[in-house]
């Protein structure tokens, strides 16, 4: 039996009973997307993606968790050495591109750093809530964020949510949900089905070089650690002739903090100070670090690998993140390699590596009159 | 071994294994014994399998069918708060009981790694961390590439040259229709490369070396043999290799060189904390230029007994030998718990800085170093005296007198003086970098490195770096501080 209805992701419970067949019909719709393609000749449609809430995943589905580091990639190999790399990183969310982001708050006076909270709520998720209850969204922003937070700060006075709104567009002043611009659900969901078309050289050959899969199949981008890594995984199980979906609930979540090699002043645990905020235990997308009040320190005093923390960067170097890739019918499929990349094809129809229609959806904005 | 021997192996592998009477013959075998634990509190249910294989991006065919792949395994097992705590070398498949099965086990109580490997129907335990740095086990059984008594990752630091990692992965597609990975489930479950790195290799690094200079700071009297201390610092004990982000065969007109190759950065900015900015993009080479000196140089890889030769470099361009992270953190440490000040470290890594992990220089300073027990708080003293003693009467370019020149320096204008240095050194690098016999030269230098590391005995893999058409015999090069390249 096919999935009966896909969950909000880390089966958030903001939504009401409407607003949750809309989001399961919204990812079904881009997951319908993701698996039609662009219309180029050389990327559509993607046989061995598939949609679990038509298609059936059938017994047995494999499970993998694909992690990769929540530090950017780009910022690590164009810094010389670690404290240039976290000092950039923590400059702007602009250069937080691994769907991780964080904002820092310091201590007056000291500027020693007191908390950092990291998001990996997608953008979709934000603009259909706020667009759909604008209520809920600032309880939401004042428990999470700041309590001073107010209507006039997230939405324009014609009542449009403010994505990169002043709670949410800055390293230091909150961080609700992604807004780099390439860290999206629907980035997510497109790799995952732009991956599952297996590739051959011209020689003849199974394309298997992660940098060849990406660049070939023109989709997510290829500096990051996350991109060209979930493309690979799930290539792999497109070679091994799998149908390919993204688990429910579709979404990037928190795969772990490691916190060997801290010390703390007063030798407690530092994994304790980590905390999950929202989200399930299993799928979280929120988590805040920070010190106990009852302590005589501050989340600046404790340090990583003897250096103390300074930036949340160095916090990152340490966060796993993590989609959920499922393979089933594996060794079935009777899909052939595509001898070519994505706008080889002259005439081809549809813009390559063009915007997913999760984007163009949400874009209309009329998301408040289909509730 | 003895009583007193075994009572002291307080590790889990030891604990949940083998003194439970349990030798397990293969590595399936082993992990199955491992799980009948993870319901204990003393299990270690949570595990992480990593794939290294220098053959790894060569795909398979016909033509290179004798090419032995040389996959391995690490798998490590632990419990998640408290990261792994033992780690299994093997190689596939998992049933095979001939295959080797070396078991690396982190001991809480002592504070130590225990080595074991299976012999036959035997386990041998083959000594503990401290055995690195013990006469009679020095260089010998895993001592041999664990020099320093710590877990070892060779390719530590992106893109992991051979690992199957986020840079790049270990596709099923470089091995023979037949190979045990193609069905084997811990193949399927490897992991990427970075992960080993953050959560397994370096805190076991910096855990041990940590256990080392409490045990070793502890002692009474004194520190027993400074200068082996010291040899972190002034010396390179090991290697680790580093190489570009970019694929040697890649279309990026110009890409970055490690700025390890060029200087420590590990040590001198990343430990000690020297504010140099910039380094990231300092060190790039065009592909034309890169590309010449590949051909001037004739580089291949290659596996004479396996009849198999490629041209060219290895698969992530520039492949070379840096400063062993182990050497670093030792330096990191020693000047935190301020047995050495961070500018007396800095100004002995300023002589001949522009040779990271080969100046003969550098090391001759070791002997200024005192040989015998010595109080912790003296070391650094005594070393200075020695050095300014020598110094005296001795040319401007002597070892010696560069250090003490550094040496009567006040941190702050150390630093201010290191960094206007190293700042002209890569201004001079960048510039010869701009140029097609710049990069050659520079190129000269990495063989230069890579025939070195193929006489250490980590070096186990003749496909782990590319070969030159230059005599692995060849004098040695180093780099001047105006960044030319000359013969030793």
């Amino acid at each position: 039996m096919a999935l009966q209805r896909f969950d909000p992701p880390g089966f958030l419970d903001d939504f009401g009973p409407a607003q949750r067949d809309a989001w399961h019909q919204f990812i079904s719709d881009a997951l319908n997307s993701a698996q039609e393609g662009s219309g180029d000749p050389f990327d559509s449609p993607r046989a061995q993606f598939f949609n679990a809430a038509k298609v059936e995943a059938g017994p047995n589905p494999a499970f993998e968790d694909v992690k990769w580091t929540a530090f950017p990639r780009i910022v690590q190999i164009s810094s010389g050495s670690d404290m240039e790399r976290w000092r950039s990183a923590d400059a702007s969310r602009d250069v937080q591109d691994e769907y991780c982001e964080w904002s820092v708050t310091r201590q007056s006076g000291t500027n020693k750093i007191t908390r950092v909270t990291f998001t990996c709520e997608g953008p979709e998720y934000w603009r259909f809530l706020a667009a759909t209850d604008p209520t809920q969204t600032l309880a939401l922003y004042k428990q999470h964020v700041d309590a001073s937070a107010t209507q006039a700060d997230l939405f324009t006075p014609s009542g449009a949510y403010i994505l990169r709104n002043r709670f949410n567009n800055s390293t230091s002043n909150g961080a609700m949900h992604l807004v780099q611009r390439n860290n999206t659900l629907g980035a997510e969901i497109e790799i995952a089905g732009a991956a599952t078309v297996t590739r051959l050289r011209a020689d003849g050959s199974p394309m298997v070089d992660t940098l060849e899969l990406i660049r070939c199949g023109r989709y997510g981008a290829e500096q990051r650690h996350s991109d060209p890594f979930i493309g690979a995984r799930v290539n792999f199980h497109a070679r091994s002739k799998a149908d390919v979906t993204v688990a429910n609930p579709v979404g990037i979540y928190f795969g772990g903090l490691d916190t060997q090699e801290w010390e703390t002043p007063d030798g407690s645990d530092p994994a304790a100070f980590w905390k999950y905020t929202r989200g399930s235990p299993e799928r979280p997308v929120r988590a805040v670090i920070e010190v106990p009040s009852d302590r005589n320190y501050v989340l600046g005093d404790v340090l990583i690998d003897g250096r103390a923390i300074q930036f949340g960067g160095q916090i990152a170097d340490r966060i796993q993140m993590t989609i959920r890739a499922l393979a089933t019918r594996i060794g079935q499929s009777t899909a052939q390699p595509v001898r070519g990349c994505v706008g080889d094809g002259a005439g081809a129809a549809g813009g390559p590596g063009g915007p997913l229609s999760v984007g163009a959806v949400l874009s209309a904005g009329d998301t408040r009159g289909r509730l | 071994m003895t009583d007193g021997e075994r009572a002291s192996l307080g590790d889990p592998f030891f604990e949940l294994v083998l003194a439970r009477g349990r030798f397990p013959g293969t590595t399936a075998e082993l992990l199955a014994v491992l799980n009948e634990s993870n319901g204990a509190p003393e299990g270690l249910p949570e595990q992480m399998v990593f794939v290294v294989a220098e053959a790894g991006q060569i795909p398979f065919n016909e033509a290179n069918s004798r090419l032995p792949r040389s996959v391995r395994y690490v798998v490590t097992r632990g419990r998640s708060a408290n990261g792994p705590t033992v780690l299994v070398s093997t190689r596939p498949p998992a049933t095979d009981p001939t295959a080797f099965l070396q078991v690396a086990g982190w001991d809480s109580r002592n504070k130590v790694f225990h080595f074991y490997e299976r012999a036959g129907d035997a386990w041998l335990w083959e000594g503990s961390s401290w055995h690195a740095f013990d006469d009679a086990a020095r260089g010998k059984g895993p001592f041999d590439s664990h020099v320093n008594g710590t877990l070892v990752m060779k390719e530590l630091r992106l893109p992991w040259l051979h690992w199957n990692s986020t840079a790049q992965e270990i596709p099923l597609e470089s091995f023979p229709p037949d190979h045990p990975v193609r069905t084997d489930p811990l193949f399927a479950a490897r992991q990427s490369a970075d992960i080993l790195e953050r959560r397994v290799v370096r805190p076991a690094v910096q855990r041990w070396t940590r256990a080392r200079l409490d045990r070793l700071l502890g002692a009474p009297g004194g520190i027993a043999a400074p200068r082996e201390l010291l040899r972190h610092l002034l010396a390179a004990t090991s290697v680790n290799i580093v190489s570009s982000e970019e694929r040697s065969r890649g279309s990026k007109p110009e890409f970055g060189l490690p700025a390890t190759f060029f200087f420590d950065v590990e040590s001198i900015v990343n430990q000690l904390a020297l504010d140099i900015t910039g380094l990231g993009q300092a060190f790039q080479v065009r592909r034309p230029d890169y590309e010449s000196a590949v051909a001037a140089l004739g580089l291949v890889l290659k596996r004479s007994d396996a009849g198999f030769q490629q041209a060219g470099d290895a698969f992530f361009a520039w492949p070379v030998s840096e400063r062993a992270f182990e050497d670093c953190v030792v330096v990191g440490e020693l000047t935190r718990r301020g047995i050495l000040s961070p500018g007396f470290a800095l100004g002995l890594l300023m002589v001949d800085a522009w040779n990271p992990t080969d100046s003969a220089a550098r090391e001759s300073l070791l002997q200024y170093v005192p040989a015998g027990t010595t109080p912790a708080g003296q070391i650094e003293a005594e070393t200075r005296r020695n050095i300014n003693i020598a110094a005296a009467g001795l040319p401007p370019e002597a070892p010696e007198r560069i250090a003490a020149d550094y040496l009567t320096l006040d941190e702050a204008a150390m630093r201010t003086r290191a960094a206007a240095e190293l700042d002209a050194f890569v201004a001079k690098v960048r510039a010869r970098l701009a140029t097609s016999q710049g990069v050659l030269d520079f190129m000269r230098v990495a063989d230069w490195r890579r025939r070195d590391f193929r006489k250490r005995k980590i070096a186990e893999f003749g496909l782990t770096l590319p070969f030159s058409n230059i005599d692995e015999n060849a004098p040695p090069l180093a780099v001047t501080r105006d960044a030319e390249v000359v013969e030793r």
